[in-house]
């Protein structure tokens, strides 16, 4: 074959086959999808008609965009949406929620983890500074116009708050940003009263939403106000020091005696809050992807239509997106839905193609180039011959069945065998996945429902472990572990409210004592990530805490490298139940299982256990909190920093040792060895 | 003259908004369906407007048949309340009656056979043909029109024994496609598989059996116009597949396929 000495030198240009990143996609091919392109788009054309405030835009229905096999490029699709929508919507990508009786949560959560992310890197404003701003901007040119501000050209110094509000009222322009920081308190009772006015229904008060807008625009250097801004906005409790600091009105907290059921529905109404709040700004376009994981349970599958219907029912300025494969669709999740929420659904759906052979040739000849194989090698490669063959029996092919004949015509061209049997390519992936994911702190956020999938599925089978459902009246706890003669029942519990706390304190020692009077060892666990403040905080009850955490109750704040791997199980996972992989999904959770295995007895053991395990086993143990948080960071504010100098800054000897392995916990930083010099070194991430 | 010039003067001088505005309402969607699966049900019989829930014209349903024969899915025989719908893949044509005529009466052996004995022959919907088949079965020389009286009766040319030679029978024209040929009832079936389930990608298993077809010609049939590009072959997910998914699988490209659309 022509140049198969350029394809041997080469790596293949066609291994990466799977978008795991819709905000960061391929150039389009000509003609594909194009229709379904412009039929999301002419969706969400409604939504963002003038004028400002939006106050009743609402879709009459969700979207469904279904593909005949997986690789046809749904994920691709969703990125070219935001794209074409070019910074006018807010994507919030919802991953399958894992409690049914925590949905609301879990929506939530993603909704004010994306809105809470800066939009132009690492020093940029937020979206939710976007929103803040324009919403504030808005009632402060009403404030302006009504004539309850002093001095200067009422239209005109509207005209210019309103203009740009993120630059005049989010601090670039400090003179416009000190009188309104200023002036608030006097404007609050006027914006309360308009934001009222517009017809807005809101769940909680108006001046509670204007309070946390406000003091979230204003803390962008006070981290923890700015967390405690995000925390209510989450639904989640704040103590009353907190309270009396934001002013945010005690009704519109959650109490930590609250049910499960009650916590689920304040997010519910906060969501919806958001989206109605969305209409000074932009929407939102929610999308629920990897719908196939609701297959696996029929409570989860008829809570997601729900879900559905209610978001088409109550959300305004959203448009909610689904895209699942056909056969999962038609045959797991379609069934358990009832026929109310069938009919949310539009019809006919957004059904994608696939490639003809034009389009095929233009996205090969294009990967082809962007991995600069010469014009010979790529020539041979995309004969007549050969495509003429691939496409006789099939005029249409999913695009990464195409890639994937592209991937073994280059491996056969080079004179290689194609890898693996299925268990070194899971191992391969594997370690691509979390390799990946280390590199974007965004996608190492908290996410509750992946842990609860971790332990809830992927023990399974674990040593004979017992697994079932826990559903505590206050949602302290979700699932139980039984082993003989050990429990363990698991929290997932991302605020910091010292009451609550307290009450989970409590439950888990009765739930001990409960469990010892029957000869069992039992422990609470919880799932915190390196982002969570440490539990116990300065509180009051610190203390007694303390002692839990030595005997019953087991607080684990896992590193980014932990979670990253975590998190990656779960995508390799998603990967193979969409069909995305040739791997099953049993095959992969019997993978995924085995390489947990160190983490697997940390969960059953008493919190001080040691675990055995090799030095490079990430979940054999953790550095020390402290040290971790210290290096985190240092490293972050130097951005380039002599591993001798971090130690003499620290505030304890540490040693070089252990600084190294909370470096390696903490992908955010780099190791640069050179000679007899050790660097820290901060990432830049996009 | 003057009179008429009256008359047109007064014509010009009506307001034009004082004309009524005939309005067209939009066909609604759930009459659309309900005429839809009472079509299907009553398949090759047809069905009345009664038997549609058409209840007075331009109602919705009546509007949604209108719409329907103007799509060129539905056809209907006749007029007035005694009208009969019928879906047009299942719709019978002059040609096919005929040639059922000609056959059944090239069985009856020195018979002659009055309307009455051919409309037995006939379903509904057949019958508001017959009149036209037997027309061009008499200019075809199949059928011989005898008068008796005020009534015509009809003989079959083989069973009257015509005397002398016969001058030789003008070819029959071309056929159209008849209903119960193979792309029609694949694509009839795949328009009724698409209309219940909503979406275009069918399960290959669920076309064979509504398309009543043996699977090798269906298999056959679905190659042929994937290769031409007027079917697009799907491989589904083979582990959801039951058993007669699987066994209707389509191999194409050397993977099995459970799903097709149809390029219609």
């Amino acid at each position: 074959m022509a140049d198969g000495n350029s394809a041997r030198d080469q790596p293949n240009p066609f291994e990466d086959n799977i978008v795991f990143e819709p905000r960061r996609v391929e150039r389009p091919v000509a003609g594909l999808n194009d229709a379904a392109l412009e039929s999301l788009a002419a969706r969400v054309r409604p939504l963002l008609a003038p004028p400002r405030p939006r106050t009743e835009s609402r879709l009459s229905h969700a979207v469904l965009v279904t593909s005949v096999e997986p690789g046809f490029g749904k994920s691709h699709l969703i990125g070219r949406l935001l794209s074409r929508l070019g910074g006018e919507a807010t994507l919030v990508y919802v991953r399958p929620f894992q409690n049914p009786a925590a949905c609301w949560r879990s929506i939530l959560l993603r909704t004010v983890q994306e809105l809470d992310y800066p939009e132009g890197g690492p020093s940029g404003p937020t979206a939710l500074d976007s929103l803040a701003c324009h919403v504030i901007a808005d009632l402060v040119a009403r404030a302006m116009r009504a004539g309850l501000v002093e001095g200067g050209d009422r239209e005109a110094s509207a005209r210019h708050v309103l203009s740009d509000p993120v630059r005049v009222l989010g601090g670039q322009d400090e003179v416009w940003s000190g009188w309104l920081r200023q002036e608030f308190g006097n404007l609050l009772p006027f914006m309360e009263s308009e934001l009222r006015r517009a017809g807005l229904n809101l769940q909680a008060l108006s001046g509670s939403w204007l309070r946390a807008f406000f003091h979230y625009i204003y803390s962008r250097e006070d981290f923890q106000r700015r967390t405690m801004c995000v925390d209510w906005m989450k639904g989640e409790s704040l103590d009353s020091g907190e309270v009396e600091e934001l002013g945010i009105r005690p009704s519109d907290l959650p109490r930590p005696e609250d049910s499960a059921s009650e916590l689920n529905d304040l997010c519910k109404g906060r969501l919806f809050d958001l989206c109605a709040l969305a209409g000074f700004h932009r929407p939102f376009v929610f999308c629920f992807d990897q719908t196939e994981l609701y297959g696996d349970d029929a409570e989860l599958a008829t809570v997601f239509g729900m879900v559905v219907a209610e978001m088409v029912q109550n959300g305004l300025n959203q448009m909610t997106v689904v895209t699942a494969n056909l056969d999962p669709w038609t045959r797991l999740i379609l069934p358990r839905l009832q026929l109310a929420y069938r009919d949310r659904f539009a019809t006919p759906p957004v059904e994608l193609d696939g490639l003809d052979i034009g389009q095929a040739r233009e996205l090969a000849g294009r990967r082809l180039e962007e991995r600069k194989v010469d014009e010979a090698t790529a020539k041979a490669f995309l004969s007549a011959e050969w495509l003429g063959g691939v496409f006789a029996e099939k005029q249409r092919h999913g695009a990464r069945h195409f890639l994937q004949a592209c991937r073994s015509r280059w491996e056969s061209m080079a004179g290689r065998h194609m890898a693996a049997a299925p268990e070194e390519g899971l191992a391969e992936t594997y370690a691509r996945i979390a390799s990946g994911l280390g590199q974007k702190p965004k996608r190492l956020q908290y996410e509750p429902d992946i842990l609860q999938w971790l332990v809830q599925e992927v023990a399974r089978g674990w040593r004979g472990v017992v697994i079932s459902a826990h559903r505590h009246p206050r949602g302290y706890f979700s699932v139980q572990w039984d082993l003989p003669g050990r429990r363990a029942v698991f929290g997932f519990e991302g605020g910091t409210n010292w009451r609550r706390w307290e009450g989970i304190v409590r439950e888990s020692a009765m739930l001990s004592e409960g469990a010892r009077a029957a000869g069992v060892v039992a422990k609470s666990v919880f799932l915190r990530v390196r982002r969570h403040p440490p539990v116990p905080g300065p509180w009051k009850i610190a203390p007694e805490i303390e002692v839990a955490k030595r005997s019953h109750m087991h607080v684990f704040r896992l590193t980014d490298l932990q979670l990253a791997h975590i998190y990656a199980a779960h995508e390799l996972y998603a990967n193979a139940v969409q069909g995305d992989i040739a791997a099953s999904g049993a095959e992969v959770m019997a993978f995924v299982r085995a390489r947990l295995e160190a983490f697997w007895q940390r969960l059953v053991e008493s919190p001080g256990a040691t675990v055995a395990g090799e030095p490079s086993e990430i979940f054999a143990r953790e550095p020390e909190e402290a040290l971790m948080d210290e290096v985190h960071v240092m490293v972050r504010d130097a951005l380039f920093i002599g591993l001798g100098h971090l130690a003499a800054r620290l505030s304890r000897p540490w040693g070089d040792g252990a600084i190294l392995e909370a470096c390696r916990h903490d992908p955010a930083i780099e190791v640069v060895r050179g000679d007899g010099a050790v660097v820290l070194r901060w990432r830049t991430h996009d | 003259m003057r009179k008429g010039k009256a008359r047109q003067a007064k014509k010009k001088s009506r307001a034009p908004e004082r004309r009524k505005v005939r309005r067209v309402s939009p066909v609604n969607e759930e009459a659309r369906v309900a005429v839809l699966v009472a079509l299907r049900r009553a398949a090759g019989r047809g069905a009345s407007l009664a038997q549609l829930g058409v209840r007075r014209n331009d109602d919705a349903r009546h509007r949604a048949l209108r719409a329907l024969v103007g799509a060129g899915d539905a056809v209907v025989f006749g007029d007035g309340r005694d009208a009969l719908a019928i879906l047009a893949d299942r719709a019978p044509s002059k040609e096919a009656l005929a040639k059922k005529i000609d056959a059944r009466a090239s069985l009856k052996r020195a018979a002659v056979l009055g309307r009455e004995d051919m409309a037995a022959w006939c379903s509904a919907a057949e019958e508001y043909l017959l009149d036209a088949a037997l027309r061009s079965l008499v200019k075809s020389g199949r059928l011989v029109a005898l008068r008796r009286g005020g009534s015509v009766l009809y003989g079959h040319a083989d069973s009257l024994g015509a005397k002398g030679p016969m001058p030789p029978a003008a070819p029959p024209p071309p056929e159209p496609p008849v209903a119960h040929e193979p792309r029609f009832r694949i694509i009839g079936a795949y328009r009724r598989l698409v209309e219940q389930g909503g979406f275009s990608d069918v399960v290959i298993a669920d076309l064979r059996r509504e398309a009543g077809m043996a699977q090798e010609e269906l298999a056959a049939w679905l190659l042929e116009q994937s290769r031409m590009g007027r079917a697009h072959l799907g491989r589904g997910d083979w582990s959801l597949a039951d058993d007669a998914a699987r066994q209707a699988a389509v191999t194409a490209a050397g993977e099995p396929h459970l799903r097709v659309r149809l390029v219609i």
